[in-house]
């Protein structure tokens, strides 16, 4: 089971007591994709010494999540990936695609420089709509 | 008498990381420390870094990225600022001019670019019995630079020590610039010695040289 984003109907005080019974509850699951060795070998060994986390799989590489080839019992809270830095905006997002609630770390191989991708609702404000105005956004929407 | 703790201390392989790219260097450090028999005295990003705690410390292994900048140089400095340290360099590229310039540089074992953190406790184990873990590919070609180096005497005793470098650096097919760069000198220089080395060789291409210093004795037999 997914770990609960927002907190819905439920207050402030209520959602951070929840928050904290789950994560108690609850280690992150990581998996790790497409790193060198050596940089896997470090990644893996600092996520064993904290209690709270477990690579819950590791992949050669992460085109097989791309392609949708990943089914992990629990799902995914973070996908860690090694990857150029060119190419890391698409990989991220072709994880995500795939995995919309988890995040996705890449970890440049080279260099060490690393970047954070995550989903988030985007709005965009359209004022006042007609009718006319409503379908021709749900049209808009559809293309894209 | 040492206490049961000064004694494991005592044991333990003490070792230096030095790693410019942060997550190497900790991540190294953290990886190694967890070894029993591994003391991990530091982890430093440069070679300035290093070389005050390599007086201060006396480490038994150095393990080195070698995608740092002026690596070479720095296993140089370590071998002469610590002789009975072993550098393990790490990141190496698997081809034969990258591993020629690191034996010859100094170092006691390697691992490769896609080698493990398990394969850098491999070499430092291996270092420490003298001996060197490596493919067979890069065996032939350490054994094949000891014939060459055996054989070279008799041409290459009329050159100079700088020649005899960088006649070693055309024999494994360096361009004047790479040689410069390897030697840290000027490309410049570098011309004036392969003309130097030519001359005293009587030969005209440096492919000649370099198959004269090979082969020394065909060379004489044909004389």
């Amino acid at each position: 089971m997914d770990r609960p984003i927002h907190g819905g109907a439920r207050g402030p005080r209520e959602h951070c007591g929840t928050f904290l019974r789950d994560h108690a509850m609850r280690r992150l699951r990581i998996v790790l994709a497409g790193l060198p060795p050596m940089l896997r070998d470090i990644v893996h060994h600092t996520i064993g010494r904290e209690p709270d986390m477990q690579v819950v799989a590791e992949l050669a590489d992460a085109a097989v999540i791309s392609l949708g080839g990943l089914d992990v019992a629990g799902g995914v809270d973070v996908v860690v990936v090694g990857a150029a830095p060119v190419h890391d905006a698409e990989l991220a997002a072709s994880i995500l695609y795939q995995h919309a609630r988890s995040r996705v770390l890449t970890i440049e191989a080279r260099g060490g420089q690393a970047a954070l991708y995550e989903l988030r609702p985007y709005r965009i404000a359209l004022g006042e709509v007609s009718p006319q105005a409503v379908v021709d956004v749900l049209r808009a929407a559809a293309v894209r | 008498m040492y206490a049961p703790s000064e004694r494991d201390a005592l044991a333990r392989t003490r070792v230096l990381v030095i790693a410019d790219v942060r997550l190497y260097r900790d991540g190294l450090a953290d990886g190694l420390a967890s070894h029993d028999r591994l003391a991990v005295l530091g982890a430093v990003r440069s070679g300035d870094e290093a070389m005050a705690l390599l007086a201060a410390t006396q480490p038994d292994v150095v393990v080195l990225d070698m995608a740092a900048r002026d690596s070479l140089a720095l296993v140089r400095a370590v071998r002469d600022t610590v002789p009975n340290a072993k550098t393990i360099a790490f990141a190496v590229e698997e081809v034969e001019h990258e591993i020629l310039a690191c034996v010859e540089a100094g170092v006691a074992g390697y691992v490769p670019c896609d080698g493990s953190l398990a394969d850098v406790v491999a070499a430092i184990d291996s270092a420490m019995r003298d001996e060197l873990v490596c493919s067979p590919r890069v065996a032939a070609t350490l054994l094949r630079r000891a014939t060459a180096v055996a054989a070279a005497p008799a041409a290459s005793g009329l050159l100079t020590v700088r020649e005899r470098e960088i006649a070693g650096c055309i024999d494994r097919g360096f361009s004047n610039k790479e040689i410069a760069r390897y030697l840290h000198i000027e490309v410049a220089t570098v011309k004036n010695h392969v003309h130097s080395i030519l001359d005293k060789l009587q030969v005209t291409t440096r492919a000649q040289a370099a198959a004269q210093l090979r082969a020394p004795t065909a060379a004489r037999w044909r004389r």
